[in-house]
C-alpha cells in the first residue's frame, strides 16, 4: 500500500511538472497576450526603450525575434527560494499613425504556485523603465 | 545534522535568489556613435543562468522529482543570443557591438548605451546621418 501510494505522489508530482510553462510556451502565445500600454513614439525608439528598460531589471534576456507580427523579447527569472521562475515574453508592434504597442506576457514555471513574479510586477517595471527613457528624449 | 543541513539548503538557496522583480541598474540612453551597418552575425552570449544550476536547486528542494522536473526545462535556456555588428564610421573607423537589436545590413543605426555591460541598443535612424 505504501508503496502504491508513493508511486501515485510521484506521479501525480511529475505530470504536475511536465504541465509547467517554458519559453516555448510564451513565445507562441496569441500575439495580443498580456498587459499592454501604447506610447505616441515611433516604433524604432520604443523597440530601443524597451530593450534598454529590459537590460536594467533582474530578469534574463533569452533571445530576440523580428517578425511581421513585431519585435519580440523572450525573457525568464531564475529560479529562487519560493519560486520556480518565471517566463515571459515582450511584443513592441508597430500600430503606424497610432504609434507602437507593447505587451508584456509571462507566466510561472510552476502554473499553481502563489510565490513568484506575476504578469502585472513585470509590467509595471518594463512600463517604468520606457516612460523613464522616453522622457529623456 | 538534518537541521545543519536543512539550514545550509536554505542559505543557499536565499542566497542565490531575488523573488520580486526589481531594476538593478540605473536607467541610461546614451548615445555612442550613429553608423551603417557593415555585417551581422548571431552568437551565444555567456550564459546568464545555467541549467545545472536550476537542476541542483530543483533536486536540493524537492528531490529526484525536482530534478527531473527541472531538468526538463528548454534546450537553449542556458544559451542566450544575440548578434555582432561591424560598423564603419564615416571617419572609416570600424567599430565592432554586441546587441540584442535586429537590424539589416545597410541600414544606418544610433549606437545606444543603457548600461555598463558590453551589450548595446541600436536604433534605425535616417539614412541621411549615416552621409
Amino acid at each position: 500500500m505504501k508503496a502504491v501510494l508513493y508511486f501515485i505522489s510521484v506521479t501525480f508530482g511529475l505530470l504536475m511538472f511536465i504541465s509547467c510553462a517554458d519559453m516555448n510556451t510564451v513565445e507562441v502565445a496569441p500575439t495580443n497576450e498580456g498587459i499592454s500600454r501604447v506610447y505616441s513614439e515611433d516604433y524604432e525608439l520604443v523597440k530601443a526603450a524597451v530593450l534598454a528598460s529590459m537590460q536594467s531589471m533582474n530578469i534574463n534576456i533569452k533571445r530576440t525575434n523580428q517578425s511581421s507580427e513585431g519585435f519580440s523579447i523572450m525573457f525568464t527569472k531564475s529560479i529562487s527560494a519560493f519560486s520556480w521562475g518565471e517566463v515571459g515574453r515582450v511584443l513592441v508592434v508597430d500600430r503606424q499613425d497610432a504609434g507602437s504597442e507593447v505587451f508584456v506576457h509571462s507566466e510561472k514555471r510552476l502554473k499553481h504556485q502563489f510565490a513568484g513574479a506575476n504578469e502585472r510586477e513585470f509590467s509595471i517595471f518594463v512600463f517604468n523603465g520606457i516612460s523613464q527613457i522616453l522622457e529623456k528624449r | 545534522m538534518k537541521t545543519i543541513i536543512l539550514l545550509f539548503i536554505s542559505f543557499f538557496l536565499f542566497s542565490c535568489s531575488s523573488i520580486s522583480v526589481q531594476q538593478e541598474a540605473s536607467l541610461r540612453f546614451d548615445t555612442l556613435f550613429i553608423a551603417k551597418v557593415e555585417s551581422k552575425k548571431s552568437i551565444t552570449l555567456d550564459p546568464n543562468e545555467s541549467k545545472s544550476g536550476r537542476v541542483l536547486v530543483g533536486l536540493v528542494s524537492t528531490g529526484p522529482i525536482g530534478a527531473i522536473a527541472t531538468a526538463i526545462t528548454e534546450d537553449d535556456f542556458s544559451n542566450p543570443k544575440a548578434f555582432e555588428y561591424t560598423f564603419s564610421k564615416n571617419d572609416n573607423e570600424v567599430k565592432v557591438v554586441l546587441s540584442r537589436s535586429i537590424t539589416a545590413i545597410g541600414s544606418c543605426v544610433e549606437v545606444i548605451s543603457p548600461d555598463d555591460s558590453k551589450i548595446e541598443i541600436l536604433r534605425v535612424v535616417t539614412p541621411e546621418q549615416c552621409e
